[in-house]
């Protein structure tokens, strides 16, 4: 009997060990990839969906480009920007974060960014006054002025191609500046991996949301689309385009390449087609819409194109550049500038004053943005170089990178002529032409004066062209110290720029020469912070190899910054002989 | 009749007693799930390229952590033999601890819980061999540089703070495995609270040392998502007695669950860009 309850009890025992040893606290259920619910809204599903899709394709775009890190900082700056924190859910957000972590890694140091930005902006700036040399070229109707001759340089000027930054003035930067545009095998190969670390976490979210597949790009479709958007075969282009609707209509870029491709090949209507469904999808991953505000420049003038002179054109034009006002941030001067024009055909059809004021306030505002720009160029230049610290931390690449813009600096202070900042003087050109047009007012004159030259140093140091920015200039006539010597012509470097240009003719009697191989060879800086002490020597071969008689005349025009409107400034020297000894030699004297 | 009752009985005694003496793979716990955990939290949804190291890290910390009554051999004979890591114990009864799913309580409480001066005594040897078998895995699975596990010198920061890591991994694990509370339990809390140590704050700790780059708008997310939770469970936990209340327990299994989520949504992220576990795992990302 006892043996019997005895063995029940350790039975029992036995078998309750058992089940709280492996059954009781044993984890049921095999799905561990179950999510902890992050309150998604539905709307904020879409837009992770929407986001990682761009994500995908950008950084696709990344590694496609031959110049990598010149699209990546583009990429980076579009994404830090620009995107809606709060439309995308918790998680998404967090891949995002990492996209942009990886990203940060890989940009260039930020001298050399800036710098190259800076030449980016110069370029595009000239294309501009190219496009439309005189600044209210629209009003007056001329018919090789219109607003498709301003697209080319706003949208289609590549922010990843080398012939974006070839300039004739940067060429002592280049040397320093075009090394390293492209990412090594092992950044490319990060940017990959967190691409597909992107792709295995929209699947993650397509399931646990029940997403339609065709709403979340593949990897495939992605790689697609990106070659596609790289063919510069715009008939190819736009093939793969049609064939491949179903796939890619939920995806916004889809649509915006439609746009600039049927825009390139003529197709206006389809281009207006395109952006209106753009249009229809409501993006919203970004706070201000900077894809879709590259593209309605080709909306506009597609409206132009299709519409004509019906009055649906205005309606559909003044729609658009609204559009592009509100989507775009401070430092979209170029957009901007195109906005204004926009008004200003705006007006050719209206005949309402109140467009000509919007574009005259859109250009006030790019000038009031614009002038921190310039400032810092003529602070940097009146004052010593200052090299930037080589921090110990960074990557041996990036210290070299350093290094070499320090080397940079004092190789092109020695023939540094003062700055001027292209995009602002653009503006300038076209604030004032719109003040004339307006006929402002005296307090709305002292006001914009004020802007512009309430700084304690001048708003161009290159005193002609800040002269030509007056509204009532009562500045004397100046005078300027030349001197010349054969092949030499030292002349103030406050009457210089990196634009400017010389022209020297010489008179023999009835014979006229005309020289124009100056070339700058230094700039001697007497005291620093103060220009009217900065002397500038060029040199020309010609004019050294120039057998000067007596009575020659020199004549030398200035043209301080070529393209603008400010005054030239000129000289005159007359050759005398002399002899020194017996040996007979040349004096020049200045005449005028 | 009496006597196959009794004969019954006395055989469902020697199976049941059969059962519990036959060592077997650690599984005080489902060991797959701790180390579908370690998985997702170590890689995300990415596929493991090196299944050996990931392997080593799961048997050691199988063994380092919730090896009790006996049972382990063949995991410790698996890490020393298989994936060859030196230095260990020859046999698991060097360290072995029994007590049954209490073996919690001596190997559970902390990364740095000191027992032999809060308990009286380090029954499974967690200060002196335990925690060394995690540690020595970690550091002879990457590369730490030649110092680290050296005698005097110690583990280098980073070998420390994901051999911290895996074990927190793994205790957080049983906190999502706890759907009931029980007052037998003693693993480390989530936060402090009025105790010595918190698993938040220690993963909070560790994870400075695992992560060198402190700037990175992911490692700042993650600290704050972290301290979120933490503020979180401040507001109904203070001490274990708070946990007795079903409602308030229900929220506490809540946050572990966020815990193991945040882990899985970051470390993959954080953990890819460290340069000893690129080499091992994604050595196409090792740069120049």
């Amino acid at each position: 009997m006892r043996n019997r309850v005895i063995n029940k009890i350790l039975a029992c025992v036995l078998a309750a060990t058992i089940v709280f040893e492996t059954g009781y606290v044993c984890y049921a259920t095999e799905d561990d990839t179950t999510t902890v619910d992050t309150t998604a809204t539905s709307s904020q599903v879409d837009n992770s969906i929407a986001m990682l899709n761009y994500l995908t394709v950008v950084t696709q775009e990344i590694n496609a480009s031959s110049n990598s890190r010149l699209f990546l900082e583009e990429a980076y700056s579009s994404l830090i920007n620009n995107t809606s924190p709060n439309a995308i859910d918790k998680r998404t957000k967090t891949q995002l974060n990492d996209m942009l972590d990886t990203i940060d890694a890989y940009r260039m140091v930020d001298v050399k960014r800036e710098r190259l930005q800076y030449i980016y902006e110069q370029n595009q700036a000239q294309a501009l006054r190219e496009a439309v040399p005189n600044p209210l070229g629209l009003l007056a109707s001329v018919q090789s002025f219109n607003l498709r001759s301003l697209v080319t340089s706003i949208v289609y000027m590549a922010i990843d191609s080398k012939a974006s930054y070839d300039t004739a003035m940067a060429q002592a930067d280049m040397q320093y500046l075009q090394d390293g545009w492209e990412l090594d095998d092992a950044e490319t190969n990060a940017l990959t991996e967190s691409r597909e670390q992107l792709f295995n976490y929209m699947i993650d979210i397509v399931h646990t949301y029940n997403i339609p597949d065709k709403d979340a790009l593949s990897e495939e479709a992605v790689n697609e689309f990106v070659k596609c958007k790289n063919n510069t075969n715009v008939a190819r282009r736009i093939q793969f385009l049609e064939s491949n609707k179903k796939k890619y209509e939920n995806f916004g870029e889809y649509w915006l390449l439609c746009a600039k491709s049927y825009y390139e090949d003529g197709d206006y209507q389809s281009c207006l087609d395109a952006i209106e469904k753009y249009d229809s999808m409501e993006i919203n991953i970004f706070r201000k819409d900077h894809n879709y505000a590259d593209v309605l420049p080709l909306a506009i003038a597609s409206s132009e194109e299709v519409y004509g002179a019906k009055p649906i054109c205005e309606e559909k034009i003044r729609y658009y550049v609204e559009q592009l006002t509100n989507n775009l941030e401070t430092e979209d001067w170029s957009l901007r500038y195109f906005a204004a024009q926009t008004y200003l055909e705006l007006y050719t059809k209206s005949k309402n004053k109140a467009d000509i004021q919007t574009a005259y306030k859109l250009t006030e505002d790019n000038v009031n943005y614009l002038i921190d720009e310039q400032n810092t160029k003529n602070s940097v230049y009146l004052n010593p170089v200052v090299k930037k610290d080589v921090p110990k931390n960074l990557s041996s690449a990036k210290q070299k990178e350093i290094k070499q813009y320090n080397k940079m600096l004092e190789e092109t202070r020695k023939k540094e002529l003062p700055p001027v900042y292209e995009p602002l003087y653009l503006n300038c050109d076209l604030l004032f032409a719109l003040a004339d047009e307006l006929s402002l007012d005296k307090s709305a004159k002292s006001r914009m004066e004020k802007i512009l030259h309430g700084g304690d140093i001048p708003l161009f140091l290159t005193t002609p062209l800040d002269n030509t920015y007056y509204f009532t200039n009562t500045a004397d006539e100046q005078s300027y110290e030349f001197s010349f010597d054969k092949g030499e012509l030292i002349l103030p470097a406050s009457i210089l720029s990196d634009r400017s240009k010389i022209v020297v003719s010489i008179t023999d009697g009835k014979n006229m020469t005309t020289i124009d191989d100056w070339k700058i060879d230094k700039v001697k800086r007497g005291t620093e912070k103060d220009i009217s002490t900065f002397k500038a020597t060029y040199k020309s071969e010609k004019a050294k190899k120039y057998k000067y008689i007596e009575g020659t005349t020199i004549d030398i025009t200035v043209v301080p910054v070529e393209g603008s409107s400010c005054e030239e400034v000129e000289a005159q020297f007359v050759a005398h002989e002399k002899k020194f000894v017996v040996i007979p030699t040349i004096e020049f004297e200045r005449t005028k | 009749m009496k006597k196959r009752v009794e004969l019954a009985w006395k055989l469902i005694a020697i199976l049941l007693a059969i059962v519990l003496v036959i060592p077997g793979k650690v599984c005080a716990y489902n060991s797959d799930e701790h180390d579908k955990f370690l998985r997702e939290v170590l890689f995300g949804n990415t596929a493991v390229r090196n299944t050996d190291v990931l392997d080593a890290l799961n048997d050691a910390s199988a063994i380092a952590i919730d090896q009790h009554n006996g049972d382990g051999q063949p995991t410790l004979d698996e890490l020393r033999n298989v994936y060859k890591i030196k230095g260990l114990p020859s046999s698991v009864s060097k360290f072995n601890v029994g007590h049954g799913y209490l073996h919690r309580n001596y190997t559970h409480k902390g990364w740095n819980y000191d027992y032999k001066k809060n308990d009286g005594d380090d029954e499974a040897h967690w200060g002196d061999i335990r925690k060394d078998i995690l540690l020595k895995t970690v550091n002879q699975s990457f590369d730490f540089g030649f110092l680290s596990g050296k005698p005097l010198l110690g583990y280098s920061d980073q070998c420390e703070g994901l051999a911290a890591l895996i074990y927190y991994v793994h205790v957080l694990g049983d906190h999502v495995a706890n759907e009931t509370y029980s007052s037998n339990y003693e693993e480390i809390p989530l936060i402090k609270g009025n105790g010595q140590l918190g698993l938040i704050e220690d993963l909070e700790y560790y994870s400075g040392l695992l992560f060198t780059d402190h700037s990175t708008r992911t490692y700042k997310s993650y600290i704050s998502e972290l301290d979120r939770i933490k503020d979180d469970i401040r507001g109904i936990y203070y001490a274990p007695a708070d946990l007795e209340d079903p409602e308030i327990y229900e929220q506490y299994h809540g946050y572990a669950e966020e815990i193991m989520q945040c882990l899985k949504d970051y470390i993959p992220l954080l953990i890819k860009k460290e340069k000893f576990f690129q080499k091992v795992f994604y050595p196409e990302l090792v740069g120049k």
